[in-house]
């Protein structure tokens, strides 16, 4: 019989008549919420390069991926889901949204278990209402599937600490190893378990640790081939945007989408000059009696290590984005929960009322505002381009990898190029950009139109200069901006 | 109320838990003094300034709060220091009960309290002030003597307030050793076989025990009195203790009478007599114990006027020991007793540092004028993490006691050090005045003009910038600042509103007996 030095909250019958209840229901809204989104955004980057992605073979999809920076699982699934299925962005979205639904009893259960029904209930719905949750739900990308095997890990995890059962040992290595393979930056999720492990290791039974031991070199040797793989194919694809070192707004931009998504300039503005609101929050969390438990260290390291860890090592490397660091996302809706729930009861009464309104306000604002930052109107901006350009213009993109969500829609018959120029059936790597070339490169892409329509979109550094060129040079004829960061230039170049 | 966490011990008993596990992990106080260091240092050299009066404010308050943090990490470094105690060192004592008008039944259930002190040899005297503090129930004071068979010494020329008195019993009682009780501190039996034993070492002057208010959740002030009690009578005076700087309090003390003597006796020239009494204890060499367990239970003032009074009374005090006594330079203390003294004094020198710091956002918002040129968010990461560690180093050290309230109460308190400040550096004149035992009803909400005055004009600060400069983010940051410092003082408005009674539960209620026993009576 195992003795814990910790008291663990009890975590026998958490499914009562109400809680099935609420989370049905919550579970339908969220539904309701995120197939009506699915059909409403353009196809974004990162969706039109993962689609484009998996429309490869296995082995050529293990190649893509190894040289995009990233890990295969995803991109098998995707590949098979939509082999099963149809190789729309519609039927990727399907997969998140499938996975993400999935992980909402996962949400309630791991929140439960770390403090009780109350806070795993309350904490639920914030994760169905987040727009961020909801843009990640809705996305073709790996985010879903990275927050399930998180909260999976989590599970069992507790599960281990308090029971020590082989099945959760089971749990436990296949999550981890299913999460290693989803995204690199699962391993930041493993080592703040591990940390908080070793931060009271005491208060566990000793063979823990030396289980513990053999899980990490498990994982280790579970990653070694891909590592092995990777290396092998010498350089990185270069087909991603440039990310910039983090600066402090950008930290707290992080925990500002964490709740209310993605809102415009002025709004996000507005919601981060708001920051004094947390000292007034941790002015009033001074309650009596209100001892940190051993869980809610747990609830602290995921939201901190992994957030602050990626930011420091972004001044070496840039990585910080805050969907990498979706996992924290969650332990900080939990923390959310349970500090409110400190409160007297009217108290935390009218702070969950406020709490959800404004989240469902900045969903609600995400959806149908056109200013959100995060959206990316291709589609239109594609329709707009196959009526408006003819077979005497010229189409140019800049940065050279949004040719990916462009020729998803784009059905016209103008020619398309990209600056710098870029022959993708020979380099796999976007090359890169030389300001003694612009012209050189203008001079060639124009030859024999009428027209070029340029179109901006992530910035890589070279987009003013380019732009400036072009202005200098020929007479700009319009303007017209699709959406945040995406504007389309007509010039008249012959 | 709510505490749902299921961790929080069921024992939740007010009286034990904040003597109890106030001990903070070095780490934590290390990490804490070293982020508060770093943050003072970022906001001072690394932030370009903007206004330069309203930049010297600012950081005139960084260092004031700098000074507070470390000096009260420095504080509670080590809560667990043991002194000897020898329970068997049971050396005669007087019992001194201070009287100065109190209703007559309160003394009563003290002095019989004292009676049933389970203890060889000791005297009780009723030290009636009653007379020369013109109260009316002077002679009941006597006859309530006569009838418990215990002494009293009516004093019949004013002379040094409450250190008068006791100056006064000194010269008429025997014993060399003798405890003080306001007259509404009840002791429990076992008060002096706790505390005598400390005695055995020769150079320990004086014992302290906490001030408990069994009144605490009478009402909105009590409750807030006690709040800040807790956290001065925890890990403070346990932290003092262990660097030999412990002051009086008071009440609920036991003193060795040659060291008060060769002090001057109870320093009468300080509205706060027992910390400058203290103070020249240690510089003679006399060390100092305290004793945390609960051995007397008192009553915290009822209505905001007493409040009022006593804090004013306490700031005074204190302000006085910084501008009148040569701290710095008295040769007889030790560097951490210095320390030590020039922390617990200069804590009421807050209340002009808080005024700083809530006006300017207000400032802000009728001039534009900023103390840092605007980097909002680059403040804010140092800034976060700095003030929860500082709040969560409060809580642990509290044994998670420290609340919302106390701090409320402590930084609302603003007005009333101010005041002190004031009524210091002008040499005004206060009278002693004795914290009311019983509640003065009405409202109190004048005195708090400077509250109500703040959030009419962050109010008008607000429009007025919404005229002139629109919705911007400045805004929502100053405004936030605003709302922070209104709801910080929320609750002290709310005690100065006529008080709603809350369910009365002492935690120790005693029955009295009346004990027909001759009396002495001694007059002065």
């Amino acid at each position: 019989m195992i003795k814990y030095n910790i008291k663990f909250s009890s975590s026998s019958n958490l499914w009562d008549i109400n809680s099935v209840i609420v989370i049905i229901f919550a579970t339908l809204i969220s539904l309701a919420i995120s197939v009506s989104i699915i059909y409403l955004n353009s196809i974004r980057l990162d969706e039109a390069q993962s689609i484009w992605q998996v429309s490869h073979s296995v082995s050529e999809i293990l190649d893509i991926v190894g040289r995009d920076v990233h890990v295969p699982l995803y991109h098998i699934i995707l590949h098979f889901w939509q082999a099963i299925f149809d190789n729309s962005i519609i039927s990727a979205r399907y997969l998140s949204l499938f996975i993400s639904i999935i992980s909402i009893p996962f949400v309630y259960i791991l929140s439960s278990k770390i403090y009780n029904k109350q806070i795993g209930l309350m904490t639920t719905i914030i994760f169905i209402l987040s727009p961020f949750i909801n843009w990640y739900a809705n996305e073709a990308r790996m985010y879903s599937l990275l927050l399930l095997l998180a909260v999976l890990n989590s599970i069992f995890f507790i599960d281990i600490l308090r029971k020590n059962k082989r099945i959760s040992w089971i749990g436990f290595i296949a999550t981890a190893i299913l999460g290693i393979y989803t995204h690199y930056f699962y391993w930041l999720f493993l080592l703040s378990n591990a940390l908080f492990y070793l931060i009271n290791y005491r208060q566990f039974p000793r063979e823990l640790f030396q289980k513990f031991s053999i899980v990490g070199i498990i994982l280790i040797l579970s990653i070694s081939p891909w590592i092995y793989y990777v290396v092998n194919l010498g350089s990185a694809a270069n087909t991603k945007p440039i990310l910039k070192s983090p600066s402090s707004v950008d930290l707290f931009n992080t925990f500002s989408q964490y709740i209310f998504g993605f809102q415009p300039d002025l709004i996000n503005s507005i919601i981060l000059a708001a920051w004094p609101v947390v000292v007034i929050i941790i002015f009033t969390s001074l309650q009596r009696k209100l001892k940190y438990s051993i869980f809610t260290t747990f609830v602290a390291i995921h939201i901190l290590i992994p957030i602050g860890l990626v930011f420091i090592l972004s001044y070496l490397r840039p990585m910080f984005l805050s969907r990498y660091l979706i996992i924290s996302a969650l332990f900080f809706y939990l923390y959310i929960v349970y500090i409110i729930n400190t409160y007297f009861r009217k108290q935390s009464l009218i702070l969950y009322i406020g709490l959800i309104f404004s989240i469902g306000l900045a969903l609600f604002l995400q959806i149908t505002s056109p200013y959100t930052p995060a959206k990316e109107n291709f589609e239109d901006l594609s329709l707009y381009l196959t009526t408006k350009a003819t077979a005497r213009d010229t189409i140019v993109l800049s940065a050279p990898f949004i040719i990916y969500p462009f020729e998803y829609y784009y059905q016209g018959i103008t020619s398309v190029e990209t600056f710098p120029i870029w022959d993708r059936s020979k380099v796999v790597s976007i090359p890169n950009f030389d300001s003694s070339q612009i012209e050189g490169q203008v001079n060639k892409i124009k030859d024999g139109h009428q027209y070029m329509y340029v179109i901006l979109a992530y910035d890589q550094g070279y987009e003013k200069e380019f732009k400036n060129y072009l202005d200098k040079n020929f007479e700009k004829i319009s303007e017209r901006e699709f959406s945040p960061d995406l504007t389309l230039y007509q010039y008249k170049i012959n | 109320m709510k505490l749902i966490n299921n961790y929080i011990s069921m024992n939740y008993t007010p009286k034990i838990i904040f003597l109890k596990n106030t001990q903070a992990t070095k780490y934590l106080l290390t990490i804490g003094a070293i982020v508060s260091v770093i943050y003072f240092i970022f906001i001072t050299f690394f932030i370009t300034p903007s206004n330069y009066w309203l930049y010297g404010a600012l950081i005139v308050g960084e260092t004031f709060h700098l000074w507070q943090i470390v000096s009260y990490i420095i504080t509670i470094w080590d809560t667990n220091s043991k002194n000897t105690c020898e329970t068997k060192f049971q050396p005669e004592v007087d019992i001194l009960i201070t009287v100065a008008g109190e209703p007559i039944e309160i003394i009563r259930k003290t002095a019989i309290a004292a009676k049933n002190i389970d203890y060889p040899k000791f005297n009780i005297y009723l030290l009636n002030d009653g007379f020369v503090a013109k109260k009316d129930n002077w002679k009941e004071v006597e006859l309530l003597a006569t009838e418990l068979g215990i002494n009293c010494i009516t004093r019949r020329i004013p002379h040094g307030a409450k250190a008068g008195n006791i100056n006064n019993a000194l010269k008429q009682t025997k014993s060399k050793f003798f405890v003080v009780f306001d007259a509404d501190h009840i002791p429990n039996p076992d008060f002096l076989n706790k505390t005598m034993g400390y005695f055995i070492d020769s150079k320990v002057a004086f014992v302290q025990t906490p001030q408990y208010y069994k009144n605490y959740n009478q009402n909105l002030v009590t409750e807030g009195a006690w709040r800040q009690q807790e956290l001065f009578f925890g890990a403070i005076c346990k932290g003092k203790n262990s660097n030999n700087s412990v002051f009086m309090c008071g009440t609920n003390m036991v003193l060795r009478k040659e060291a008060i003597l060769e002090a001057g006796g109870m320093c009468e020239t300080n509205i706060a007599e027992d910390f400058l009494t203290s103070l020249f204890v240690h510089s003679k060499g006399w060390k100092s114990v305290y004793v945390p367990e609960v051995l007397a239970e008192g009553l915290a003032p009822e209505d905001f006027m007493s409040y009022y009074k006593q804090q004013f009374r306490w700031a005074r005090g204190s302000l006085e020991i910084i501008f009148k006594q040569n701290l710095l330079f008295n040769k007889g203390l030790s560097f951490i007793q210095k320390l030590q003294y020039l922390a617990s004094a200069s804590y009421y020198l807050s209340g002009i540092i808080f005024l700083l710091n809530m006006a300017l956002p207000i400032i802000f918002l009728f001039t534009n004028q900023e103390p840092l040129v605007n980097s909002s968010m680059t403040i804010a990461l140092v800034f976060i993490p700095y003030i929860y560690l500082v709040m969560y180093i409060l809580q642990r050290s509290s044994n998670f006691t420290y609340s919302f309230k106390g701090l409320a109460f402590s930084m609302s308190s603003f007005m009333i050090h101010i005041q002190a400040l004031i009524a210091v550096l002008s040499n005004q004149k206060n009278g002693f005045s004795i914290t009311s035992k019983t509640q003065v009803s009405g409202n109190f909400i004048h005195l708090n003009w400077p509250h109500i005055l703040y959030i009419l004009t962050g109010v008008l600060g607000i429009l007025y910038y919404i005229y002139s400069n629109g919705i911007n983010s400045s805004l929502i940051a100053n405004t936030t600042w605003i709302v922070l410092n209104i709801m910080i003082m929320i609750p002290f408005i709310m005690a100065s509103l006529p008080l709603k009674q809350k369910n009365i539960v002492f935690d120790n209620q005693k029955s009295f007996q009346t004990m027909p026993v001759s009396s002495k009576l001694t007059i002065d």
